[in-house]
């Protein structure tokens, strides 16, 4: 048993990517689009902050960079995650995926983990959004832009897990 | 120094949409706006710390408005509460 932990925890440790600070690395793999194009007022306007859409192509999320889960939805379908340098970022599954009550979200994470870049956040059922009536364009915002100034850099189109999304200019 | 209790009335509380709304007035305003769940208080600037506090349906939270127009800024506050949550 104990060598099968220091295995696993070996693996883990062994998977920990480089974070680059100021660096936004894709969460899900899918295609990137202009927070215009999520087609919502809320998320489009900005009013939650600067940052893009990704329509998933997969059920996956993972940590954006290193840093601390600073928030986990009760309905799983969003979560927020702090760089060490201070980039407040929300990841939010789905229109509207609120009123789905965590049905067809799991989380792997909780309030004040400290997790690395790449680690599994989330993963969601695009079935399941798709039945429950909503888009699943999942909305990556930074929440605090007038601590850090705006995301830079943005790559649309197509992308993976782990490809650069974004950078954040520390100031 | 103002302040108000209000209950949340929202089945969902205050999750990401009216959080970025309540954001988005509190910087409209010219006091500063502090929004207190028991223990736990956050500037009504902070988005992530808004959402962070999880504030659900039929939870209390005070409503501080301190320094500006404390009496509009209150007043608009009460207003947002009662139209979005």
């Amino acid at each position: 048993m104990g060598i099968l932990l220091n295995k696993l925890f070996k693996k883990e440790s062994a998977e920990a990517l480089p974070s680059e600070p100021g660096t936004v690395y894709m969460p899900i793999t899918g295609k990137v689009i202009s927070m215009e194009e999520i087609g919502d007022g809320v998320f489009s306007e900005g009013i939650l902050g600067p940052g893009c859409g990704i329509e998933p192509a997969e059920e996956l999320v993972c940590a954006p960079f290193a840093g601390t889960i600073t928030q986990v939805a009760e309905t799983r379908h969003a979560i927020g995650i702090c760089s060490k340098n201070g980039m407040e970022l929300l990841i939010h599954v789905g229109m509207d995926t609120v009123d789905m009550n965590g049905n067809g979200f799991i989380t792997y994470v909780k309030m004040n983990d400290v997790v690395e870049r790449g680690q599994k956040l989330m993963k969601f059922s695009l079935a399941d959004i798709k039945a429950a009536g909503h888009p699943a364009i999942t909305a990556v915002i930074l929440c605090n832009a007038d601590d850090t100034g705006n995301p830079q850099n943005l790559k649309l189109g197509d992308a993976q897990i782990g490809d650069v999304l974004m950078t954040v200019s520390q100031q | 120094m103002l302040s108000f209790v209000y209950t949340i009335k929202d089945k969902q509380g205050v999750h990401a949409r009216p959080a970025g709304l309540l954001v988005k007035s509190v910087k409209e305003l010219d006091s500063k706006v502090t929004i207190q769940k028991g223990e736990e208080a956050t500037e009504g600037t902070r988005l992530m710390a808004l959402m962070g506090m999880g504030i659900k349906c039929g939870e209390e939270v005070t409503v501080i408005a301190e320094g500006g127009d404390e009496e509009k800024s209150l007043a608009a506050m009460r207003l947002f509460f009662e139209e979005n949550l």
